[in-house]
């Protein structure tokens, strides 16, 4: 575990520090498309909320989670 | 104000080679402080739906959504600390690229007048107090607008009369941060300019140790080193008393400010108006809203500090350079190396009176021209103004036929090679030493130099010869050894003009005719002005200039300047300690031994003129070895008898003459 993490180290030392920079860039633009898909994922998503009644569980709402974090 | 935020607006536009990564960082911070919202929302849905209603599902679901939050937004805010140390570092290294290039490029006289102390702190300190105000001011505001404007949307949306009451709180904060910024501002330069003070001392007495321990003064540096730091300790005492004030202050009024709030939002719960999970996003809300406060504060305080900083850099850059970018100048290239000074009279710029008035000198191509006086005649101002350290007030300087006014500042100093009597030695090896500010690397032509300077010698016996290094941290070598490491890379830089500055001072006289005596080949096309005292040195000059209250009164060779009787006379008997007799008898000794020399001389040409020429020897042989007649020698050679006789005779002239003077001899 100590040499793959000294490893690590010294291939991030080694990298030219404008060249990694880049690398950080292209890399982040990437993770943000990736976190838009999952937004977008989550939009489409509908979550269905229950509550417990009379007979079992019932449904009391259908909606998505960014409606019912904001909701009151 | 007005005039600060414009200085401020100057250093902001470093910023503009890396807008894309700042953009990218502050991108990474909005989505930060996005995610940093989504948490009490979460535990407000836990409260509100999850717990109450016993959903499972939801339960799980918003555990693993704040995992996912959790990892983009460690994520993100690690590449935004990547992007600003990225952008930190490299705006450090512009800036101090800048400021450095800039002091380099300022005049002599400026270095001469300024400590290095208070440039040192200037490059250091200051720069990285200018460095932490901008890079760091944008992206702190722009999260704190960030995250002001999404807590009070999101408490917005929650409950209106909570939200209005937090905002009337931002007025009392802003007066008290700028209340305290101010005197922030006064201590920070009082602390700037003491710090130049401190560092100055350390750089002054850590230069003069000898000295101080010559006059057993190191307790008394030591307690004026404590005087000094004990000035800057109450500068910090006053700093921190102001710190902590402001602290107090910022956390009184963030307490009593939330606590308000918290128990109105109770208020509000209790009479039904929001839910309990509600109020538990709004407490975890106006747990957070102190910090865009603080970090407001902090960043406030931080770029009015740094107006202080700003000063005292923008004094450096604002100061006029050496003409260095004047385009409109000749290149010199391939000259001869012809020095002319034309009428030239100088005086510094705040004084009328003149350091040096009417001075004309020729320096020639493949001689020594000498410069020598009483100190403080001006005879190094020459050489200053020579290199355009510092320019002429009346008059005109040329190397061959260029006006150095009108030469590119650049190629002037290319041309000419400096060995003074302060010689500096930069850490680092031998071999770097000697190339300094030489692009080309030709070995045989730097050991050639070394021989010459008479240093070779002990290179070759260090550990790893021209590989040893020297200066700090390493080889310790004496004041002659200096001398003669600067004399060779002189050499090594194979220039056409050498100016030697009391160059051999530091040497024995046996030295020194040596390396003059190594030199002469490598000097033979080089003009050489020698500066010196020493009469040793002096013999060597072809030319030598006296230079007496700021002109030069006299010039001749040596020993004309002797028999002269004027400056030089007294100069010389002053430096050899001579009393007027033995230096009559001296002249004498040298007029007389100058008088045989030059017969002997003449002897010498009159022999060389007495040598029988081939065919008189020939002629000669024949006749009285060979016993031949006019007749036959005349045949055999394909000339007139009557020439052979002519020629006979004149050998044997010839003959009897060398052997008189033979003879007196």
């Amino acid at each position: 575990m100590k040499g793959i993490i000294r490893k690590l180290f010294s291939t991030l030392l080694s990298e030219d520090m404008g060249k990694q920079a880049r690398q950080v860039e292209i890399i982040t633009l990437i993770v943000f498309i990736i976190l838009l898909i999952i937004i977008v994922g989550l939009w489409q998503f509908q979550i269905v909320l229950t509550a417990p009644g009379e007979a079992g569980r019932e449904i009391i709402g259908k909606m998505n989670i960014f409606q019912l974090l904001l909701s009151r | 104000m007005r005039e600060r935020l414009k200085t401020l607006k100057n250093y902001f536009m470093l910023l503009v080679p890396y807008w894309d990564k700042s953009v990218l960082s502050l991108f990474c911070v909005g989505i930060v402080v996005i995610f940093g919202m989504a948490t009490p929302l979460i535990t407000k849905i836990l409260i509100d739906y999850a717990y109450p209603n016993q959903d499972l599902y939801l339960l799980t679901f918003l555990v693993l959504l704040g995992i996912v939050i959790f990892l983009f937004n460690m994520y993100f805010s690690d590449v935004s600390s990547y992007l600003d140390t990225f952008i930190h570092q490299t705006l450090s290294i512009d800036l101090r690229n800048k400021f450095f290039t800039k002091l380099l490029r300022l005049p002599l006289r400026f270095h001469y007048e300024k400590q290095v102390g208070d440039l040192m702190v200037r490059v250091t300190d200051d720069i990285d107090v200018i460095i932490d105000a901008v890079a760091e001011t944008i992206p702190v505001v722009i999260k704190i607008i960030l995250q002001l404007v999404a807590l009070l949307v999101i408490c917005l949306m929650i409950d209106i009369n909570l939200t209005i009451l937090a905002l009337i709180g931002i007025p009392f904060y802003f007066i008290q941060t700028r209340f305290f910024a101010k005197r922030f501002e006064i201590v920070q330069e009082k602390s700037q300019k003491r710090e130049s003070e401190i560092y100055t001392f350390y750089q002054e007495k850590m230069s003069n140790v000898k000295t101080i321990k010559s006059f057993n003064q190191e307790m008394h540096e030591t307690d004026r080193l404590i005087d000094k730091l004990k000035r800057m300790f109450r500068l910090v005492r006053e700093n921190l008393f102001l710190g902590l004030f402001n602290s107090f202050f910022d956390a009184i009024m963030i307490t009593l400010w939330t606590s308000f709030l918290a128990w109105y939002a109770g208020y509000r719960v209790i009479t039904g108006h929001i839910t309990i999970g509600e109020i538990m996003a709004i407490l975890v809300y106006l747990g957070q809203i102190h910090q865009p406060f603080m970090d407001f504060g902090t960043v406030y305080k931080s770029l009015v500090s740094s107006f202080v900083s700003i000063n005292r850099v923008n004094e450096i850059f604002e100061k006029e350079p050496e003409a260095y970018k004047d385009t409109r100048t000749f290149i010199l290239y391939d000259i001869k190396g012809q020095v002319k000074f034309d009428n030239v009279s100088f005086h510094y710029p705040d004084t009328d009176e003149y350091i040096l008035k009417n001075i004309s000198f020729n320096a020639n191509p493949g001689k020594v021209t000498a410069l020598c006086g009483t100190s403080g005649a001006g005879k190094s101002t020459i050489l200053d103004l020579l290199l355009r350290f510092v320019e002429t007030n009346e008059g005109e300087i040329y190397i061959d036929e260029y006006e150095i006014k009108k030469v590119s500042l650049i190629t002037l100093r290319a041309n000419i090679s400096i060995v003074s009597q302060d010689v500096v030695i930069f850490s680092g090896t031998i071999r770097e030493n000697l190339q300094y500010g030489c692009k080309e690397v030709d070995e045989e032509k730097m050991i050639q130099a070394t021989k010459d300077a008479e240093i070779y010698e002990f290179i070759k016996d260090t550990a790893k010869g021209f590989d040893t290094r020297i200066g700090e941290g390493g080889l310790g070598i004496s004041g002659g050894q200096r001398q003669r490491l600067s004399i060779a890379r002189a050499l090594y830089r194979g220039v056409k003009i050498l100016i030697l500055d009391e160059a051999t001072s530091a040497l024995d006289s046996i030295t020194e005719a040596k390396i003059y005596k190594n030199m002469q080949k490598a000097l033979e096309d080089k003009t050489v002005i020698m500066i010196t005292h020493r009469p040793s040195s002096l013999h060597n000059a072809e030319k030598i200039y006296v230079v007496h209250e700021n002109k030069i009164c006299e010039s001749g060779d040596f020993d004309e300047l002797l028999q002269k009787k004027g400056e030089f006379y007294k100069f010389y008997q002053a430096q050899v300690h001579e009393t007027e007799e033995e230096t009559e008898e001296k002249i004498k000794m040298k007029k007389l031994r100058k008088k045989i020399d030059k017969e002997k001389v003449d002897k010498e040409k009159a022999k060389e003129e007495l040598k029988l020429s081939d065919l008189e020897k020939v002629i000669m042989d024949m006749y009285y070895n060979k016993k031949q007649t006019y007749a036959a020698i005349s045949k055999e050679l394909g000339m007139e008898p009557y020439d052979v006789n002519l020629i006979r005779k004149s050998a044997k002239e010839k003959l009897e003459t060398l052997r008189k003077l033979e003879l007196e001899e």
